[in-house]
């Protein structure tokens, strides 16, 4: 009964994100100007301090260095350090921040940045045209090796004056403002820049917080930047980011008031989802869990290979293993059934183990060894899933599934730079908030998720259209061609569709979140008495 | 007392070899492991050249051994090098770590012997009764619970349930005393509960061997109490075993308490070694093995100095 509450409420805020996604993609997604933030449902009062528990530690403070605004990685703490230019919320629209607008008028081709008049770095430094150019100039120098190298390196930019910068796109882009929102938003005081391979630790921005101890033991803690350009914010006086490496005593310590937030799935506090002392905030645009197959490895490069393993797994036993939860019920296509791209007919296939074994029978017999190396990051639900995963397809003859567990902030590089995979789990869910962008990010060639090294000219042209489309009848039209090819060629396999939630104390107001989930930190703040 | 400082000083120089030969066994299998220096700060995707520029500017361009004995040197004099992504001084970061990590383990020794003791005597006057019979099963209960468990119990017990003391995180003896000891309390109680155990079975084995010699006889029939001739005439002659399982138990402690300090969140050495391991922060990891190898030697120095002392007819040498 828990379950089921917390399953309708995080499937009523998205059915409404899906109504509003449909209301705001009119405008063809090349413009982002000052939209009104959704209102918090309640104002915080000033001052407090708050911890939010996360599982992994800072290496870096390099605002270069993020991979998407994800909670509980590095994003909230850049943006608590730096703020943003910009930031794309649940509905996919982008948002101003320290930037008031980026404006195209020709579809792409040519943007302009317009930041606030005024902003300073907390050394005092002008954050202003120049050094978002210094910042974006160093992220596309390859010999800082940083991952905003491939937004940053798509552009060329002239400084206007102060507060605009000119933006020139190596190709037609009509979604550069949500890349740069969701990747390259955080700016750094050039004075504060290391050398190239050198580490930033001394991060100074120009963000709600600065930085004051910073332990990757331990956590960070940050204290209140009282010239921070939005006027009263932020509310807390001072944020802690506390490392606690077991989600159960994230749990715990949140229950027990000892920290006041930490993100996660429902499924991981079903114990304490009526407890008083706490409350649940999900996070509006859905995603996908998937399953990726590495379609350059020796097996996975046959599209058949591909089908048995689709063929022999079960959406719903899969997904309710994960989540641990009985009511919940699987789902092969990519968008969920309330979002305007979903259509039913574009789903794949049901569980059919009879076929799965004669396309693997048909694959052994032209000599090929159907072995599986199945990557799993180490968490509990995902090492539950890929457990069932290698159980399932063993019942299948002539299959062997090798399951190596790593810890998971080794998994991007094992998965996405060494491709040390035939099978991985996608960690988490990924948001589809900004579609046109995140099949891109998902299936397009050099893709940031492309963990599936998936090149097809049907799903490139594809994901193109979709970028470009103008109007809500040609980007359907263009995503209904990305789930066809999705369909025929299997690069991944989604099995369930999950919302990402905090658990928060019952007294913490002011949650808001990001696409992917990163919340507002200078929204967040605790109840007036 | 001349005896004693050459007696320390003899040990001292056993243990270099020993310090010797862990530091390059450190040293080689940072080497051995996947990856380098450069790679850990550059990630993956660096270029072969960029991640060799980054190791030569870091040293690690040069043959195995020039660099071990640059770093041997630099440690001799407390210079461990920076870390690798805070670039902080690593002995900054270990001692702060250990600092942490001995609190712990100092209180769960504390913890321990206040248990075992007691119920060691008391089990060691009723040997083959009710009593020493059911200590014995639970000890031996104790002693096969696996840590990961016990941190699970401890915490469904204090936190959950009882609501005590929190679930995770510390705070420094300097910000609060008492918060600090609320924070240590969970952790060194789990770590106390197999120490505990095993103690209280050298000390009961021992105490029960005592009290079978023939000094004891005479003095029970002198009519001397039980209770006196226990700590005046049995305990002493009991405590040689104990000192030694303590020297072990400290050394254990100070460099495993991985476990216990990753559930509770404790920012200890195991915490460190953790961290240190799982960024490949090699010089933490040098600097963290080091450290422990010298705790260990240290502490055997102590502790056969302690047997001198329990029994003045063992000589220090």
């Amino acid at each position: 009964m828990k379950m089921s509450r917390f399953r309708l409420s995080a499937l009523a805020v998205a059915a409404a994100a899906a109504l509003t996604l449909s209301a705001c993609s009119g405008d063809g997604g090349g413009t982002a100007s000052p939209t009104a933030t959704v209102p918090s449902a309640e104002t915080p009062a000033e001052g407090g301090e708050l911890t939010i528990l996360v599982a992994g530690a800072m290496s870096t403070w390099d605002p270069g260095s993020s991979t998407g605004s994800f909670p509980g990685v590095q994003w909230d703490r850049l943006y608590a350090v730096y703020g943003a230019l910009l930031t794309v919320n649940t509905d996919g629209v982008v948002e101003p921040g320290l930037a008031e607008s980026l404006t195209t008028e020709d579809g792409g081709d040519t943007w302009t940045l317009t930041l606030r008049e005024g902003l300073t770095f907390t050394d005092g430094e002008a954050l202003d045209a120049q050094a978002v150019k210094d910042n974006w100039d160093r992220f596309a120098d390859p010999a800082n090796n940083l991952g905003a190298l491939r937004v940053a390196s798509t552009f060329a930019t002239t400084v206007v004056d102060e507060t605009t910068l000119e933006i020139a796109s190596n190709e037609t882009n009509p979604v550069l403002d949500i890349q740069i929102a969701d990747s390259i938003a955080f700016i750094a005081s050039p004075a504060s820049f290391p050398p190239a391979g050198t580490p930033l630790t001394e991060p100074i921005g120009a963000g709600p917080f600065t930085l004051e101890q910073w332990d990757p033991a331990v956590g960070e803690t940050f204290a209140k930047n009282p010239d921070y350009w939005d006027e009263g914010k932020p509310y807390l006086d001072t944020l802690t980011f506390q490392l606690v490496a077991d989600p159960a005593q994230r749990v715990t310590s949140v229950v027990q008031g000892d920290a006041q937030i930490m993100n996660g799935y429902p499924f991981q506090w079903i114990a304490d989802a009526d407890n008083p002392s706490v409350g649940v905030f999900p996070v509006a645009s859905g995603g996908i869990r998937h399953f990726v197959f590495n379609t350059t490895s020796d097996l996975f490069s046959d599209v058949r290979a591909r089908q048995a393993v689709q063929l022999a797994v079960n959406p719903t036993e899969l997904v309710q293993t994960l989540t641990q939860d009985p009511a919940a019920e699987g789902s092969t296509a990519l968008f969920p059934d309330t979002s305007p791209y979903y259509d039913a007919e574009l789903a794949l296939p049901e569980q059919n183990v009879e076929d799965a074994q004669a396309l693997v029978d048909e694959i052994t017999g032209e000599g090929t060894d159907f072995t599986i190396d199945l990557l799993i990051a180490g968490v509990p639900e995902l090492v539950r899933a890929g457990e069932l995963f290698q159980l399932t397809l063993q019942e299948l003859e002539g299959v062997t599934v090798n399951l190596t567990q790593i810890p998971i902030p080794e998994w991007r590089a094992a998965a996405y730079d060494k491709d040390d995979f035939d099978v991985t789990f996608y960690p988490g869910v990924f948001d589809l908030n900004s579609p046109q962008v995140g099949f891109g990010n998902l299936f397009g060639v050099g893709g940031l998720d492309n963990f599936a090294n998936f090149d097809d000219a049907d799903m490139t042209s594809a994901i193109s259209e979709a970028r470009e489309a103008t109007t809500d009848e040609d980007r359907i039209a263009a995503l209904q061609k990305v789930q066809e090819v999705y369909v025929d060629q299997v690069p991944i396999m989604v099995f369930g569709i999950d919302y990402r939630s905090f658990l928060h104390g019952a007294d913490v107001v002011g949650l808001q979140s990001m696409g992917r989930g990163a919340l507002y930190t200078d929204r967040i703040g605790y109840e007036a008495e | 007392m001349k005896s004693t400082m050459r007696a320390i000083g003899s040990r001292l120089l056993y243990g270099i070899p020993v310090l010797i030969i862990v530091t390059l066994g450190a040293a080689a299998l940072m080497d051995l492991m996947p990856g380098s220096p450069g790679q850990a700060i550059l990630g993956d995707a660096a270029t072969q050249e960029q991640v060799d520029a980054i190791n030569a500017q870091l040293g690690y361009d040069q043959p195995f051994m020039v660099r071990y004995l640059e770093w041997a040197g630099n440690a001799l004099r407390g210079d461990f090098g920076t870390t690798l992504f805070t670039q902080e001084p690593v002995t900054d970061v270990v001692m702060r770590r250990l600092v942490v990590t001995a609190q712990i383990a100092l209180m769960a020794l504390l913890f321990a012997l206040i248990v075992a003791v007691p119920f060691a005597m008391l089990a060691a006057l009723r040997s083959g009764k009710l009593l020493d019979r059911t200590l014995n099963f639970i000890t031996s209960a104790l002693l096969s619970i696996p840590s990961f468990v016990n941190v699970v119990i401890v915490s469904l017990i204090f936190v959950v349930w009882l609501k005590w003391f929190p679930a995770t995180g510390w705070v420094p003896p300097s910000e609060s005393l008492a918060d600090n000891l609320r924070y240590a309390f969970l952790p060194a109680l789990a770590l106390s509960i197999y120490e505990g155990a095993f103690f209280y079975r050298v000390i009961r084995s021992d105490l029960t061997g005592t009290l079978r010699e023939d000094y004891i006889l005479v003095a029970r029939a002198k009519g001397l109490p039980r209770s006196y001739i226990l700590a005046r005439h049995a305990m002493r002659p009991s405590l040689t075993s104990l000192v030694t399982v303590m020297g072990l138990a400290l050394g254990r402690l100070l460099g495993g308490a991985v476990i216990v300090e990753f559930f509770f969140s404790v920012p200890g050495l195991g915490a460190e070694a953790v961290n240190a391991v799982s960024i490949k922060d090699m010089p933490v990891i040098q600097a963290i093995v080091t450290i422990c190898v010298v705790a260990y030697v240290l502490i055997f120095i102590v502790v056969d100095l302690a047997y001198a002392w329990i029994d003045p007819r063992v000589s220090v040498r």
